[in-house]
C-alpha cells in the first residue's frame, strides 16, 4: 500500500509500472505454471477422444468439438440441471448455516473469558484430528436410522459443526485492535452489537473467505455424498464420476464434467474475491 | 365450501389410486448396481424392458460406483434397509457371503425362479458359490485378452494365430522390437535404450498382477492352496513365471521398464506397440482410435503348461433381509432369472462384457466380429475368488510383483514377502470370522 | 491464554429480547456456544464415541454380538511381529516425510504469493484467481490430471523432455520422482487455499500502522519483520495448523497418481487406514488407528501451539 502511495507521489503512471515489473514478471510466469495444466484439460475436453493420445501432443486441438460436453449433458438418466441444483442449493445451505454457525461460536471462544473456554476450544480441536473415514461408517448408520438418506438434510447438516471455521474465524477475532471494542462498550454496545458492529465489518475478509471456502467444499464433497444421496439426489461433482466404469475413464469426458462442475465455483469465487479487497473499504481503517 | 370440496374430491383420487394398486398387486423392488460409464445406458435399457414386460414388477435402480456400493452394503444390511437385488464383483462375493450379507439362493429357489446352472460358465457360476452354498447368479464377465496391432505384424512378417506357445511368441516379440537404427531385439548392436517400437509394454499392477496372475496359472501354480488358508504363489512354478516377464524387460529387452497402464495403451493407440495385454473393456477404445488397425485374441501361452486367463465377473445376489417379504423375494428372483436369459445376455455383451453362457458365444451374431476369437478361450478364463480375503491376498501379490518388475527385489524374495504377507493377513481374517 | 480477548462483564443495557444476551449474564458466552455444542454432539462426538466403542470390540457390523476386545487392537500397533505393526507405522512415517516436505512450502510459499497479489498491480484479480482455481477441482480430477501429464511414457511433461532431447523421469513409479509428482500436484492444488486466507489476514492489518512506519522511513523488510508478520501470528498459526493436519490427512494424491507406490512408499496413513476399514473388513483395527492417529495428531498440535503460544498470546497487540 505504501508502495503505491509512493509512485504517484512521484507522478507517474508509467513509473510505478516500471517499478512493478518485476514482481509482474513474476506473476505472470507463476500464473503460466498454474493455467498450463488447467489449459491441457480444457484443450482436452474439446478434442474427440481419438486425439487424446496423439503424438505429437495437440497444444490446440486439431479437430475441434463440443461432443464430450454433449455427451456430458445427455448422458442418459443423468439429470444433470437437477444435480446443478442440488449443488448450488445444499452448497448454498450449508454455507449459510456454517457461517453462521462457526461466527457466532468463534466469538465467545476469541473475545470472551469465561470458565472452560481452552478446554472446550481444545475438545473442539481435537475432532479435526480424528480423520474422517472413521466416522463414515457410524454417521450413515446415523442418516438410515433419521431416514435421512436422499434428502437434503443428510448432504448439510452433519458437515455443519465441522470446526474449521470456528478455528479460522478465532484466529482473526484475537487480532481485532481491542481498543475498538472498548470504545464501543463505553458507548454502551451489548455483546450482539459488538458483534455485530465491531467484529463483524471488521472481519468481512475472513468471512468471506470461509464462505468461498465452505461453498466450495460443500460443493466438491465427494464421499458423503455418494453415502447418502443417489439418482436424482445426487450432487453435481459426485453425478460427473458416473461417466468412469470399473475399469475404464474416459479423459475426454471426463474433462468435459469437470469443466461444466467446476463453473459455477469459479464464477462465486472470482465475484467473492472482490469483498476480500472492499471489505477492507468499509471498515473505515482505509485511508 | 370449495375448498372442502376439493379435499374430498382429491382423498376419493388418492383412495382410488391405491385401491387399483393393491388389485394389480404390484411389487416393487429396489436394485443396486454400479455399472456407471459406458455399461449405464445397457444396464437402464435392459431394467426400462423388465418393467415393461412384468406389469406385476416395478423395479427401481440405482448405480453407485462400486467402491461406494460395496462400502454401502453392510450398514444398509444392518439397518435391514438392504435393497432387493444388488450386483457384486467377483472379489467381493465370497467376503459378503461369509459375513452373511448375502441371502443363500437355495436349491428351491433356484428351481422355482428356472434358474439354471447349467447354462453358465462352470467357472464364473462356481465363483459365487461359498462353501456349498450358491450367493448369486454371473450377469457380466470380463477378462484378459491380446490386442495386436495388425501393420506392425504384417509389416514383421508374423501371424498371430501361429504363436502357439512360450518360445514362438518371445520370437515375435522379439522381432517387433526395433530401436532407432532399425535393429532388432535379437541382432546384435540391438540399442534398448533408443527403441522406436516395442514388442510389448509389461505395466506394472495392477494390470501387470492380472497379467503374472494368468501366467501363474498357466505354469500349473496357485495363488492359494486347496482350502485357501494359506497362500502359496512362491512356489517354484510362481517364480518362474515372474522371472520369465522380468527378462521380458531386462534381458530380452521387448518391454520397456517403469510402464504404466496408461502409457501401455497410450503406446498401443499411438502404433507404437505390438502386443498389448489388457482386459476386453479396452476394446471401445482402441476402436475409437483413428488409423488403428488391430486385432483381439485370447490371452497368449507365455506359461509353460496350459491356457488360462485372468477374469473378472459380476453377480447379482439378494442382500440379506431384516424380514423376508416371500412377493418381493420371488419378484426379485424373476428379475434375476429374466436379466441373466441368454437373450438379455446377448444384449448386455453390447456393454462390452463377455457372454456368461456358451449358447450365447455360439450366437450366429458374433459370426465374424472382432471378439469372437475371445470367445474360444472363455472357457480358461480364471476368476481369482472363492475366499473371503481375495482382495487382500490379491493386495500382497501385486505388490510383489511390482517389486520385481522394478527390479527392487528378485521374482523369489519378492514373492516369499507376498506370501508371508498374505498369510498374515489371511490369519487376521480368519480371527474375524 | 487469551488475555486480550477477554471482556469484563459490565453491566450492559438490557433491552427486551436481547437480555440473556446482556453483559453481565455469567451464561453469555455459553448461549453462544450452545448451537454448536448441540450439533457437535450429535454429528461429530458420537460418531468419534462410537469409532472408539468399535476399537475396543471384536467388532462386524452384521454379527448380534460383538466380543469385548480391550486393547488388543491398540497393542498391535505396538507388536512389531504383526502387519499392523509394520504397515501403520511405515505409512506414517511416509506421512510424516510428506508433512515434513510440504507444509513449508504451503506455508511459505503462500505467504509471498499472497503479498504479491496483495498490493495493487495490474491484473490483481485475474493472478488471484488463477491461483486459487485450482482448489475448485475435486481430488479425483487433480490425480487424474496429473497423474496423465506426468506419466513415464505417454506423459506430456516426458515428451516435452525427449523433444528437448533430455533422458525422461519415471515420475511415477521411482523415488524421489513419485514424491515429487505428489508435491507438485500438492501444492498447484491447494497452495491458493492458503494464500486467500493470507490475502484475507493482510487485508485486516490497520493501514494507519504502515503509515507510522513510512514515517519513520521503515524499509520493506523491516515493515514485514516488525508490522506484518506479528500481526499475521495468529493467522500463521492457524496456517500451520490446518496445513499440518490437512497434510497429515494425505489420500488422493498418491491414491490416484502413484497407488502408494513404489513399494508402498507413497502409501499414506489414511490410505493404510481406509484399506484396513473397507478391503480388509478389519473396522476395530482400523478404528483403533484413526484414534492413535487423532491422539498423535493432537499431541503434534499442542506442540504447535506451545511453540507459537507466545504469537497467539499478543495477538490483540
Amino acid at each position: 500500500m505504501g508502495t503505491e502511495r509512493e509512485g504517484r507521489a512521484r507522478g507517474g503512471r508509467l513509473a510505478r509500472r516500471l517499478r512493478q515489473a518485476p514482481r509482474l514478471a513474476l506473476l505472470v510466469i507463476l500464473a503460466l505454471i498454474f493455467l498450463a495444466p488447467v489449459y491441457w484439460a480444457v484443450s482436452t475436453s474439446l478434442k474427440p477422444e481419438s486425439d487424446t493420445v496423439a503424438m505429437p501432443p495437440q497444444w490446440i486441438p486439431a479437430h475441434p468439438t463440443l461432443e464430450n460436453y454433449r455427451a456430458v449433458l445427455n448422458m442418459p438418466d443423468a439429470n444433470i440441471w437437477r444435480w446443478t441444483f442440488n449443488s448450488l442449493f445444499t452448497a448454498t445451505a450449508y454455507t449459510v448455516s456454517y457461517v453462521g454457525l462457526s461466527l457466532f461460536t468463534a466469538y465467545p471462544l476469541a473475545r470472551m473469558h469465561f470458565k472452560g473456554r481452552d478446554a472446550w476450544f481444545w475438545f473442539i480441536l481435537f475432532s479435526m484430528m480424528i480423520p474422517g473415514v472413521m466416522l463414515l461408517v457410524p454417521q450413515y448408520m446415523m442418516m438410515i436410522r433419521f431416514n435421512w438418506i436422499d434428502t437434503y438434510n443428510a448432504l448439510i447438516w452433519p458437515g455443519v459443526p465441522a470446526v474449521f471455521g470456528i478455528f479460522m474465524l478465532r484466529q482473526f477475532f484475537v487480532t481485532i485492535p481491542r481498543d475498538l471494542e472498548d470504545a464501543a462498550r463505553i458507548d454502551g454496545a451489548n455483546s450482539l452489537q459488538i458483534l455485530r458492529h465491531v467484529i463483524l465489518p471488521l472481519s468481512q475478509p475472513a468471512l468471506v473467505t470461509l464462505a468461498v471456502f465452505s461453498f466450495m467444499g460443500s460443493w466438491n464433497n465427494y464421499v458423503w455424498p455418494l453415502f447418502v444421496a443417489h439418482g436424482n439426489m445426487l450432487t453435481l461433482p459426485v453425478g460427473i464420476t458416473m461417466f468412469s466404469s470399473r475399469y475404464i475413464t474416459a479423459y475426454g469426458k471426463l474433462m468435459a464434467g469437470t469443466v461444466i462442475a467446476s463453473l459455477p465455483v469459479l464464477v462465486a469465487f472470482v465475484f467473492a474475491q472482490r469483498f476480500f479487497v472492499e471489505g477492507l473499504t468499509l471498515t473505515g481503517l482505509k485511508e | 365450501m370449495k375448498r372442502l370440496a376439493q379435499i374430498v374430491a382429491l382423498s376419493v383420487a388418492f383412495v382410488m389410486i391405491l385401491g387399483v394398486q393393491a388389485m394389480a398387486k404390484t411389487v416393487t423392488i429396489t436394485y443396486w448396481h454400479g455399472f456407471t460409464g459406458p455399461d449405464m445406458p445397457y444396464m437402464q435399457q435392459l431394467i426400462k424392458k423388465f418393467n415393461e414386460t412384468h406389469p406385476g414388477i416395478v423395479v427401481k435402480a440405482q448405480a453407485i460406483p462400486w467402491g461406494n456400493l460395496f462400502q454401502q452394503l453392510q450398514p444398509v444390511v444392518a439397518a435391514g434397509r438392504a435393497p432387493d437385488v444388488v450386483a457384486v464383483n467377483e472379489d467381493v462375493i465370497t467376503g459378503f457371503s461369509a459375513r452373511g450379507a448375502l441371502t443363500e439362493l437355495t436349491p428351491a429357489m433356484l428351481k422355482s425362479a428356472g434358474i439354471d446352472k447349467s447354462r453358465f460358465y462352470p467357472v464364473l457360476w462356481n465363483t459365487a458359490v461359498y462353501k456349498g452354498k450358491v450367493y448369486g447368479v454371473p450377469i457380466h464377465s470380463v477378462a484378459l485378452v491380446e490386442y495386436y496391432n495388425k501393420k506392425l505384424l504384417d509389416a514383421a512378417g508374423v501371424d498371430p494365430t501361429k504363436l502357439q506357445n512360450r518360445e514362438q511368441f518371445l520370437a515375435a516379440l522379439q522381432k517387433l522390437t526395433i530401436d532407432k537404427n532399425g535393429k532388432h531385439a535379437n541382432e546384435p548392436g540391438f540399442d534398448p535404450d533408443n527403441v522406436v517400437q516395442w514388442g510389448t509394454m509389461i505395466p506394472l499392477p495392477w494390470m501387470g498382477g492380472s497379467i503374472y496372475y494368468s501366467m501363474l496359472l498357466q505354469n500349473g501354480g496357485a495363488m492359494l492352496n486347496a482350502d485357501g488358508t494359506k497362500a502359496v504363489f512362491n512356489s517354484p512354478q510362481a517364480v518362474e513365471a515372474l522371472q520369465f516377464l522380468v527378462d521380458l524387460i531386462y534381458k530380452y529387452h521387448v518391454s520397456p521398464a517403469n510402464v504404466t497402464e496408461d502409457g501401455s495403451i497410450a503406446a498401443f493407440r499411438q502404433g507404437k506397440e505390438a502386443f498389448v495385454f489388457n482386459g476386453v473393456w479396452r476394446y471401445e477404445d482402441f476402436k475409437g482410435q483413428q488409423g488403428l488397425d488391430f486385432g483381439v485374441a485370447p490371452f497368449p501361452r507365455l506359461g509353460t503348461r496350459e491356457d488360462a486367463a485372468w477374469g473378472g465377473s459380476s453377480y447379482l445376489a439378494l442382500p440379506r433381509q431384516r424380514s423376508v417379504d416371500a412377493a418381493r423375494q420371488k419378484a426379485a428372483l424373476a428379475f434375476v432369472n429374466w436379466m441373466t436369459e441368454p437373450a438379455q445376455d446377448l444384449y448386455w455383451t453390447g456393454a462390452g462384457s463377455l457372454p456368461t453362457q456358451p449358447v450365447v458365444a455360439k450366437d450366429a451374431s458374433f459370426e465374424g466380429k472382432p471378439m469372437k476369437p475371445v470367445f474360444a478361450g472363455l472357457q480358461y478364463v480364471h476368476p481369482f475368488s472363492g475366499f473371503p480375503w481375495v482382495a487382500q491376498v490379491r493386495a500382497a501379490l501385486d505388490e510383489a510383483v511390482g517389486n520385481a518388475l522394478l527390479k527392487k527385489e528378485t521374482p523369489k524374495s519378492a514373492l516369499d514377502a507376498g506370501v508371508s504377507e498374505a498369510n498374515k493377513q489371511i490369519a487376521d481374517a480368519m480371527a474375524n470370522q | 491464554m487469551n488475555r486480550s480477548g477477554s471482556t469484563r462483564h459490565e453491566g450492559g443495557r438490557r433491552r427486551g429480547i436481547l437480555a440473556p444476551f446482556s453483559e453481565g449474564s455469567p451464561l453469555l458466552p455459553y448461549l453462544y456456544l450452545l448451537p454448536h455444542a448441540v450439533l457437535f454432539t450429535v454429528f461429530i462426538l458420537y460418531p468419534i464415541g462410537f469409532g472408539i466403542y468399535v476399537s475396543v470390540h471384536r467388532w462386524d457390523i452384521l454379527a448380534s454380538h460383538q466380543p469385548f476386545a480391550g486393547l488388543e487392537f491398540y497393542k498391535r500397533l505396538f507388536d512389531p511381529s504383526t502387519l499392523q505393526f509394520q504397515f501403520f507405522w511405515r505409512t506414517m512415517l511416509n506421512t510424516a516425510l510428506f508433512v515434513g516436505l510440504s507444509v513449508p512450502l504451503l506455508v511459505f510459499g503462500a505467504l509471498s504469493m499472497a503479498m504479491l497479489v496483495n498490493r495493487p498491480i495490474f491484473g490483481r484479480g485475474f493472478f488471484r484467481a488463477v491461483f486459487f482455481m485450482p482448489n475448485i477441482l475435486a481430488v479425483s480430477v487433480v490425480g487424474l490430471l496429473w497423474r496423465w501429464i506426468l506419466d513415464n511414457q505417454a506423459g506430456l511433461v516426458n515428451v516435452i523432455l525427449s523433444d528437448a532431447g533430455l533422458p525422461k523421469v519415471d515420475f511415477i513409479t521411482q523415488q524421489p520422482w513419485a514424491w515429487v509428482s505428489i508435491l507438485v500436484s500438492t501444492l498447484w492444488w491447494t497452495i491458493g487455499f492458503n494464500m486467500v486466507i493470507y490475502l484475507a489476514a493482510l487485508q485486516g492489518i490497520p493501514s494507519n500502522y504502515y503509515e507510522a512506519a513510512d514515517l519513520e522511513g521503515a524499509s520493506g523488510w523491516a515493515k514485514f519483520r516488525y508490522i506484518t508478520w506479528p500481526m499475521l501470528s495468529p493467522t500463521t498459526l492457524f496456517v500451520v495448523v490446518t496445513t499440518v493436519l490437512a497434510s497429515f490427512q494425505l489420500f488422493g494424491q498418491p491414491y490416484v497418481i502413484t497407488g502408494g507406490g513404489p513399494s508402498r512408499t507413497t502409501e499414506s496413513v489414511l490410505m493404510y487406514i481406509t484399506e484396513e476399514a473397507f478391503t480388509n473388513y478389519q473396522f476395530s483395527s482400523a478404528s483403533a488407528m484413526a484414534t492413535l492417529f487423532g491422539l498423535i495428531m493432537l499431541l503434534f498440535t499442542i506442540f504447535q501451539f506451545r511453540t507459537m503460544a507466545r504469537d497467539i498470546g499478543t495477538g490483540g497487540k
